[in-house]
């Protein structure tokens, strides 16, 4: 464990509030992205957020000082979303869906010309449909590794497999997804 | 450009979540009750585990020295037990820096009898 996160965790287990408030904030983007991916609800983001740190800080008394500090809150994340999808009955929901009108479907505007921009949206859309549409072992370990910041052994951890493993799954996700969307563009090109 | 990098474009671009102003504070205020300063519990475990493994090494000491072991050379076979679990397993060292000064607390002890 890095020294900066071993004095952090020292000063909220001794109920500095201070601490607490710079673990968060520290984390919070990257957790709210994962339960993000994770469930495509932008509405249940804050409170899976706040679920996540509610847990950490819960479990903060019996947290072995050896591992990594951000794997372990990242799994605990993982875990929230993987709950709250069970427990609303979506796990196989499509998660695109969910989000047609909220952040994920608005992709901040580059230099590209309109009619690029126009064809990237659909791109993008198109993706995250036929994401949608993958198998939860494959679709969970590509939308991880495409966050800025988590490594497959991060990933491994957090979804209990070898990063070896990870590797071999965003692979694989990948080249059903290119399957899908190759299909999908066939049938739409036949109609 | 071929799929396979349209792909990995279109993940890339896939937005991160922006937590809402004063995000932290919130979380804080809510998680109250379970940040307040409480009794670390593996603390509490690893100090019972110094005080019985201070006891087994205390009472080695004394059952060695009343075998007819000089309570030094006994003293010193602990030490070099301790030494070598240390280099192997940090927490185990704690625990022998528990055993040991109880062994010279019973070393004591028994030479002032």
């Amino acid at each position: 464990m890095q020294d900066d996160d071993h004095e952090l965790v020292r000063r909220c287990r001794q109920g500095d509030q201070d601490a607490c408030a710079r673990l968060v904030e520290v984390y919070e983007r990257l957790v709210g992205t994962v339960i993000w991916r994770a469930t495509g609800d932008q509405q249940a983001v804050e409170d899976l957020g706040q679920e996540t740190f509610l847990r950490v800080f819960r479990g903060l008394p019996y947290f072995d000082a050896r591992a990594k500090l951000s794997t372990w809150i990242f799994t605990i994340a993982h875990r929230v979303a993987v709950d709250h999808l069970r427990y609303a009955g979506r796990w196989r929901e499509d998660p695109a869906a969910d989000d047609a009108n909220g952040v994920l479907a608005r992709v901040p505007a580059d230099t590209a010309g309109p009619e690029e921009t126009v064809a990237r949206d659909e791109l993008d859309r198109f993706v995250r449909e036929e994401l949608a549409e993958l198998p939860d072992k494959y679709r969970l370990p590509l939308l991880y590794a495409a966050i800025d910041g988590l490594d497959h052994a991060t990933i491994g951890a957090m979804l209990g497999v070898q990063p070896g493993t990870v590797k071999t799954l965003v692979f694989r996700g990948k080249q059903l997804l290119k399957r899908r969307m190759t299909n999908a563009l066939q049938a739409r090109c036949r109609l | 450009m071929p799929l396979d990098e349209q792909l990995d474009e279109a993940l890339k671009r896939l937005p991160t979540w922006t937590p809402p102003a004063r995000f932290a504070a919130r979380v804080v205020a809510a998680a109250g009750v379970e940040v307040r300063a409480r009794p670390h519990p593996v603390l509490a475990r690893e100090w019972g585990s110094y005080a019985a493994s201070g006891a087994i090494a205390a009472g080695l000491a004394w059952a060695l020295g009343a075998a007819g072991w000089p309570m030094l050379d006994a003293y010193l076979r602990l030490m070099t037990t301790a030494a070598a679990a240390a280099m192997a397993e940090p927490l185990l060292a704690s625990w022998m820096c528990g055993a040991l000064s109880l062994t010279v607390a019973a070393v004591a002890t028994r030479q002032a009898l």
